[in-house]
């Protein structure tokens, strides 16, 4: 049995909403590093994250889940390995409105599979409301012919209902029977 | 629209119109706050369902070109109005702001109640005497309750549900199927037989069907248009009031037909995402009901996880998901394994079959198989068989699969880290 570190990972590309997921469901204001984007984001935003953000889902006194956001843009990768180690999942947040979604899915696939061997991935796909293809089957279509079949839901990362939603999917598919 | 799940009374859907992002959140909040014996919800928070109601904003800049859109595309749902100036003339109710969630709740449900009073529905004859039909059948097979033919019933296991808990907070729908998952039965189980219905049958038969053909279509009802489908674009146009399908999930194939669509209609109630809707009358046909066909030995897997966040919500789902996309399983071992109401799997079998996510073997002829892709458990294509549009760096390193995840259903105790993922669940769920 693996042994977990109490926390979850997440990732996507930048703009995806990895920051905002986090801050809907932690307990605490979530600890961001952002900065004013600059250059190499294109300003495609005014913020983007250059460390990692940091939630926190309180268990009780003593026992926390720790809510990594990874940094989007990719020359902070390094910091990826570093943070994936043991987690309990991985939710990974993909911007529907950016070029070529499909890509970034199969970025992400790639830079995460290390972790993804032993733990399990949940994808949400957000602003549908923005552009709305491609549709949640063309992805689960395509992970299906890889033998991948992960949640994979049209999220808004500002709904809490719909983080919480991503968050429970990856507990239910560590163990379906799993009573709370 | 109701759905599978108890809700403790009818959920009015609200529909927001000419509020920027800053004013919705606003309203969202006041939302969740409020509770009350009947649950308010915000249409972008219920995907899939029709409003009841609207609350137009005129103060953004559109100004009451919000209202005069508003009342082209929807001529007959009530509606209030919000504005920090109240004319003396408005075409509706009126609240002025700052809008105060003690009113807003009230004039709600007072605008509902005088609906009811002065207009009642409009539905055309057809589908009037449609639902007249529906009724004098519902009331008769409830007289007849004769015993089940023998191939309509399943045997199988059911948990024995818990002592009744105090009555809940009415809470959104998605918060019910998720509070439900946190209440799982504890005593031992029973055998009972289970009801069947047909999925071939009725509307719910005729818009699975046409579904899977792919082509636009009008469905009808006793030869009126009822509703238009678009399958390339997800699309259905209902010709009548959502609600007012519920009721005719009862009648029998024969009084619906199809007819080609040569132009989609100009004016219609309301438009829908098409698989919501397969979703949604699965469930309002299946009542909780296995398919008749589906063997409890077959055994059954999910090719893929529907989009639960957008569906009509079945208590449950996302568990019963997370069982059927690992490994192919039969009814036996679901309702064994997974301790959840029968009616909520059920449900959920029917509504996946709509949609076509669902894998299983023929048998006899009754149900056909709705993906041609075989199970392969465990199987992966060759690395070559890379997905399209695939990136240099994917193409020199393949996907790699997670291996497949622990058993599906550890005993709780033999896991020493799953104290902490059931208590991380109790958490979220109470988010
Ligand atoms: N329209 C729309 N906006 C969204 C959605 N989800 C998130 N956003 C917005 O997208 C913007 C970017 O979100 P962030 O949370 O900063 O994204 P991030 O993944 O942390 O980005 P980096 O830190 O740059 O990697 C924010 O303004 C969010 O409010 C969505 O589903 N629809
Ligand atoms: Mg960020």
């Amino acid at each position: 049995m693996r042994a977990y570190d109490n926390k979850i990972i997440f990732a996507g590309p930048v703009g995806a909403g990895k920051t905002t997921a986090i801050g809907a469901i932690s307990d605490i204001e979530p600890v961001t590093t952002d900065a004013k984007a600059s250059d190499m984001t294109l300003n495609r935003k005014g913020h983007t994250t250059v460390a990692l953000d940091y939630g926190v889902l309180k268990l009780d006194e003593d026992t926390k889940v720790h809510l990594y956001g990874t940094p989007g843009q990719e020359r902070f990768d390094f910091m990826w390995d570093i943070l994936s180690q043991g987690g309990i999942g991985l939710i990974l947040l993909l911007d529907n409105s950016r070029p070529s979604p499909v890509k970034d899915l199969q970025f992400f696939l790639n830079a995460f599979r290390d972790m993804l061997k032993i733990a399990p991935l949940v994808i949400g796909i957000t602003k549908t409301d923005i552009k709305s293809s491609p549709s949640i089957e063309t992805y689960a279509g395509l992970l299906e012919k890889f033998d991948m079949r992960p949640p994979i839901f049209e999220i808004d990362a500002r709904s809490r209902e719909d983080v919480k939603e991503l968050v429970l999917a990856l507990l239910f598919s560590i163990d379906p029977g799993l009573e709370g | 629209m109701t759905t599978s799940n108890p809700t403790p009374s009818k959920v009015v859907t609200v529909m927001p119109v000419g509020m920027d992002p800053r004013k919705l959140s606003v309203f969202r909040m006041a939302f969740r706050m409020h509770h009350s014996h009947q649950h308010f919800q915000l249409m972008d928070e219920a995907p899939g369902f029709a409003p009841d109601l609207a609350i137009v904003d005129v103060d953004s800049v559109e100004g009451w070109g919000a209202w005069d859109s508003f009342r082209e595309r929807h001529p007959q749902l009530p509606a209030l109005i919000v504005t920090t100036t109240p004319p003396a003339d408005a075409p509706a109710a009126v609240i002025r702001k700052p809008v105060r969630v003690e009113t807003l709740f009230p004039q709600m449900r007072q605008l509902l109640n005088n609906e009811r009073d002065v207009t009642p529905p409009v539905l055309r004859p057809a589908v009037k005497e449609a639902m007249q039909q529906a009724a004098a059948l519902a009331a008769a097979s409830e007289r007849q309750s004769a015993p089940q033919p023998e191939e309509d019933v399943a045997v199988l296991e059911r948990p024995v549900a818990p002592p009744p808990a105090p009555k809940p907070e009415p809470v959104a729908p998605r918060m019910e199927a998720q509070r439900q998952q946190a209440q799982a039965p504890v005593a031992a189980p029973v055998r009972v037989n289970f009801e069947r219905f047909d999925p071939q049958a009725g509307l719910f038969g005729l818009l699975v069907r046409l579904y899977r053909l792919r082509g636009n279509a009008v469905i009808t009802l006793n030869e009126e248009p009822l509703l238009v489908i678009q399958p390339a674009q997800d699309r259905a146009l209902l010709l009548q009031p959502l609600t007012s399908l519920q009721a005719l999930c009862e009648l029998p194939s024969s009084v619906f037909g199809q007819q080609p669509c040569a132009e989609p209609p100009a004016v219609f109630d309301s438009e829908v995402k098409l698989q919501n809707l397969v979703w949604q009358i699965a469930i309002w046909s299946s009542k909780g009901r296995l398919m008749r066909g589906m063997s409890t030995e077959t055994p059954l897997r999910l090719r893929y996880w529907p989009n639960l966040t957008r569906l009509p919500p079945i208590p449950d789902a996302i568990r019963i998901t997370a069982f059927l996309t690992k490994t192919p399983v039969n009814l036996k071992l679901i309702t064994h394994m997974l301790k959840v109401p029968p009616e909520s799997l059920f449900s959920f079998l029917a509504a996946a079959w709509g949609v076509g996510i669902l894998d299983m073997p023929l048998r006899s002829g009754t149900l056909s198989v709705i993906s041609t892709e075989p199970v392969r458990p465990g199987a992966r294509p060759p690395a070559a068989e890379a997905l399209p549009e695939t990136p240099k760096i994917v193409a020199a390193e393949p996907v790699a699969a997670p291996t497949p995840a622990p058993s599906p259903i550890a005993a709780p105790a033999s896991r020493p880290q799953s104290g902490l993922l059931s208590r991380l669940l109790k958490k979220v769920i109470g988010l």
